[in-house]
């Protein structure tokens, strides 16, 4: 299968989150993704979780999970030789993504402007918290500061309580998405006529960018919306539920709880009753008697063969035996040398239904030689030249 | 002249056309950053089916007043849908369908946010499609997949997180996993979904043909947590909610502000960022504390940590206690409301909001968008078409239709430019 991104060479240079994961979709896509870490690696690599909670930079969970399919190089930034080589790397990448503070790749003499002159179709993302301008521009940020900012923890938690973060660091993935799909549109530009640009994204501005109802409801009738109460879920035999009933769901609903009683009782039937119980509020007790007989699963799947809409709260555990991920062969089993085989999530999406191909995080500079040999002037000699002065691992 | 090769143009996107069959909001949200980039977007309603928020508007109207017109005033539906032309085509009759396999002949993508069934009861799945034209990108924006035993369960953003795994990771510590909801699934999903298109038609530039895009919104978000699944393989520990404490950092966390329900965010990443807060809240004693000296000390006493700088927190104004941590470089964010954020000086330095006069609903100040291209400038081109505003531009111009032919479909309410009456009452 021809993949999307076939052909295309990615240079990743930055830490953390956001452009490992803006790259980790491109490499799932068929892209050539070449990471240049910093000599004592990506920071990821520090932060785990890691097995036996023992540190280990080639087994945190973290960087294995965002660097598949990537190639790694580790290069000395700070030296002129290093430099060269980035400069020497870019002339055969379509693209760059990184997320160092906005100036950091211009003060080493390989920025966008750096580049460009020669590298006219380049696209070239930058990530950052806040964008290569503006008031905030070199504030010191991390996923809960970026996540306030935004707006978005403001609407999380009970208003009687302090507001929340939410899982899945959703600020810096977001961006890595945004970033994604910025980077696509330029790209297309670049192949079809030549003219590649830089692309500036700013994570503040994505969760700025994610409101539902929030940013309108004040500027359309001046209401400012805040966290509310928190839904108490409901219980089953091995965890929790939760039901979305929308008052022409309410008679799937009843049935679905009261079974033939609902019909006996004439609630089904009854307007008055459905506009008042339009949740589950006066059935609190009939609820509970169904729900927790039942495994959160078997019940979650009787609510919607009943075409009422109801979730589980899924953990770890439940997502890796998912049968709906398994039908769709969405995980991934990789054999990593240092961490072993693991179970990872695959790609959200598939194109004419057929399986992506994923390989395991890189080594810490693990391709070192045959990127400088391969893309770059250096011979073998000047390899180990630049790897004894300790510009590149 | 253009040079063929290589024409010139400013934004990307321009010259693919792009059918919208999107309703609520991942879907018309792909749509809108197609139509951000140049794309032609047609959005795709009907007299029966409008985009549900047109009708279940939440009352979020200019003033809050639905006007004679609500279905054009709404802001959910105003914010997601500019640079979009629109057309009311009803997709229930044969005839509605064939005039939309004459569009499908003329473009490069369609994307909807329908269930499973929708389109395969049209007849006109993927490779319907693909027979009219071989070129086309189906992009389907689903909420577990086009296959499985639950591709065709019913699901929302707020129900996807739980189902994707974010939920359990959210909540106060200790506790019963109560229902936080953030939606995150819907605007994650439709800027995916847009970046997973135009990596389709680099695709069809490739191989000389469509594809089907069958893309997963739960799966979407259980791929932020590549992490948590691999601690429970190898530790056996199943991660729950921390509450706004940092397993890395310390301390972390919101701390109350002078003013209502006013916060801001702290998040100490290292013993250099700890001294600094200590000068700036004016502790400079407590670097030396035996019980902060290290990561490790501080999550050990995070309590009394928390104690100190809240006591500083409290007297200061949220915007006052950020500035004051982020002159001595820590990462702090004030907790910002959405009139913040119209307020925000450098969202406003930024020119991020931009300001659109929709026909129906005036002139309102809308979130722009998270990324800026050197070289072409994205901007609102055009508002939000009121329902159907574009059928004759459509009809004649793009699929060539004479004005009998134009009239005979207005006459069999095939196109229309209002809502059925039992669409009015929301049955949709």
């Amino acid at each position: 299968m021809t993949r999307p991104l076939d052909g295309l060479t990615i240079l990743e240079t930055g830490q953390g989150i956001s452009a490992a994961y803006c790259a980790l979709l491109m490499g799932a896509l068929g892209a050539d993704v070449i990471k240049v870490e910093p000599l004592g690696g990506d920071e990821t690599r520090r932060l785990g979780p890691f097995p036996e909670d023992i540190p280990d930079r080639e087994r945190s969970a973290l960087f294995l999970t965002l660097n598949r399919n990537k190639r790694s190089i580790a290069i000395d930034l700070d030296t002129a030789t290093g430099q060269e080589l980035f400069r020497q790397l870019a002339r055969h990448a379509g693209l760059v993504v990184e997320n160092h503070a906005p100036g950091y790749m211009a003060a080493r003499h390989i920025g966008y402007q750096d580049l460009a002159g020669d590298l006219p179709a380049l696209v070239w993302t930058a990530i950052t918290p806040f964008g290569q301008d503006g008031p905030y521009r070199d504030y010191a940020a991390t996923e809960v500061t970026l996540f306030a900012l935004g707006g978005m923890m403001n609407l999380v938690g009970d208003i009687e309580r302090e507001p929340l973060m939410f899982g899945g660091r959703p600020s810096l993935h977001s961006a890595g998405v945004y970033g994604f799909s910025a980077a696509m549109i330029a790209l297309e530009m670049a192949e079809t006529c030549g003219t590649g640009q830089f692309v500036d994204v700013a994570v503040f501005e994505g969760l700025a960018a994610s409101h539902f109802q929030a940013l309108v409801d004040y500027e359309y009738r001046g209401l400012v919306r805040r966290r509310t109460e928190v839904r108490m879920p409901i219980p089953t035999l091995d965890g929790f539920i939760s039901f979305t009933v929308q008052a022409h769901q309410y008679q799937d609903f009843q049935r679905l709880i009261l079974g033939e009683r609902a019909v006996k009782e004439g609630q089904v039937d009854d307007a008055v009753a459905r506009d008042r119980n339009r949740t589950e509020g006066e059935m609190d007790t009939e609820i509970l008697v169904w729900s927790v007989q039942q495994t959160k699963y078997d019940a979650y799947r009787a609510a919607q063969s009943a075409r009422v809409p109801a979730a589980f709260i899924a953990d770890a555990r439940d997502l890796l035996g998912s049968p709906q991920y398994q039908a769709r062969d969405y995980f991934v089993t990789l054999d990593h040398p240092d961490a072993g085989p693991l179970i990872y999530p695959g790609f959200p999406a598939k194109f004419d239904g057929a399986a992506w191909e994923w390989a395991a995080a890189p080594r810490l500079s693990q391709h070192a030689d045959e990127i400088l040999l391969g893309l770059t002037d250096l011979s073998a000699d000047e390899v180990a030249e630049v790897k004894a002065a300790g510009v590149v691992r | 002249m253009t040079d063929q090769t290589q024409p010139t143009r400013v934004l990307p996107l321009e010259g693919i056309r792009v059918l919208d069959l999107g309703m609520f909001w991942a879907g018309p949200l792909a749509g809108k950053w197609l139509g951000d980039a140049g794309a032609q977007v047609i959005k795709i309603e009907s007299a029966s089916h409008p985009d549900n928020l047109r009708i279940l508007a939440r009352d979020v109207y200019p003033a809050g007043d639905p006007g004679t017109r609500p279905w054009n005033r709404s802001g959910m539906i105003n914010e997601r849908n500019r640079n979009k032309l629109g057309l009311a085509l009803e997709m229930g009759t044969a005839e509605g369908r064939d005039v939309f396999r004459e569009l499908v002949a003329v473009s490069d993508v369609v994307i909807h946010n329908f269930s499973t069934r929708v389109l395969r009861a049209w007849g006109l799945d993927y490779d319907a499609l693909r027979t009219i034209n071989p070129q086309i990108i189906l992009a389907s924006i689903f909420s577990q997949g086009g296959d499985g035993p639950e591709s065709t369960f019913v699901s929302f953003g707020g129900t996807l997180e739980q189902l994707g795994g974010l939920t359990y990771l959210s909540g106060y510590p200790g506790e019963m996993p109560g229902v936080v909801t953030l939606q995150l699934p819907d605007p994650l999903g439709g800027a995916m979904a847009a970046g997973l298109i135009v990596a389709a038609l680099r695709q069809r530039r490739l191989r000389g043909e469509g594809t089907h895009i069958d893309f997963s919104q739960r799966e979407n978000v259980t791929s932020l947590l590549g992490d948590v699944l691999i601690d429970y393989q190898v530790n056996g520990r199943i991660a729950a909610a921390q509450g706004n404490r940092d397993p890395h950092m310390a301390p972390h966390g919101v701390y109350r502000c002078a003013g209502e329900d006013a916060w801001v965010t702290i998040a100490v990443r290292d013993d250099h960022d700890w001294a600094n807060l200590c000068r700036a809240v004016g502790r400079p004693e407590l670097q030396h504390d035996i019980r902060f000296a290290t990561v490790a000390a501080r999550h050990q006493h995070h309590d009394e940590a928390d104690e100190a700088i809240n006591a500083w927190t409290a007297r200061l104004d949220k915007q006052e206690a950020m500035e004051a941590l982020q002159r001595w470089g820590v990462p702090a964010g004030a907790v910002n409301t959405s009139a913040d954020l119209y307020a925000d000086a450098h969202l406003r330095e930024r020119a991020y909001w931009e300001a659109v006069e929709d026909p129906d609903a005036g002139p309102h100040l809308y979130p722009g968008r998270p990324f800026r291209l050197s070289r072409s400038p994205l901007s609102t081109r055009f508002p939000t078409p009121m329902l159907g505003q574009h059928n004759t531009f459509v009809l004649r111009e793009i699929l060539g239709k004479t004005d009998d032919e134009i009239r005979a479909l207005v006459e069999r309410g095939t196109v229309a430019v209002e809502p059925t009456d039992q669409a009015r009452r929301g049955n949709l």
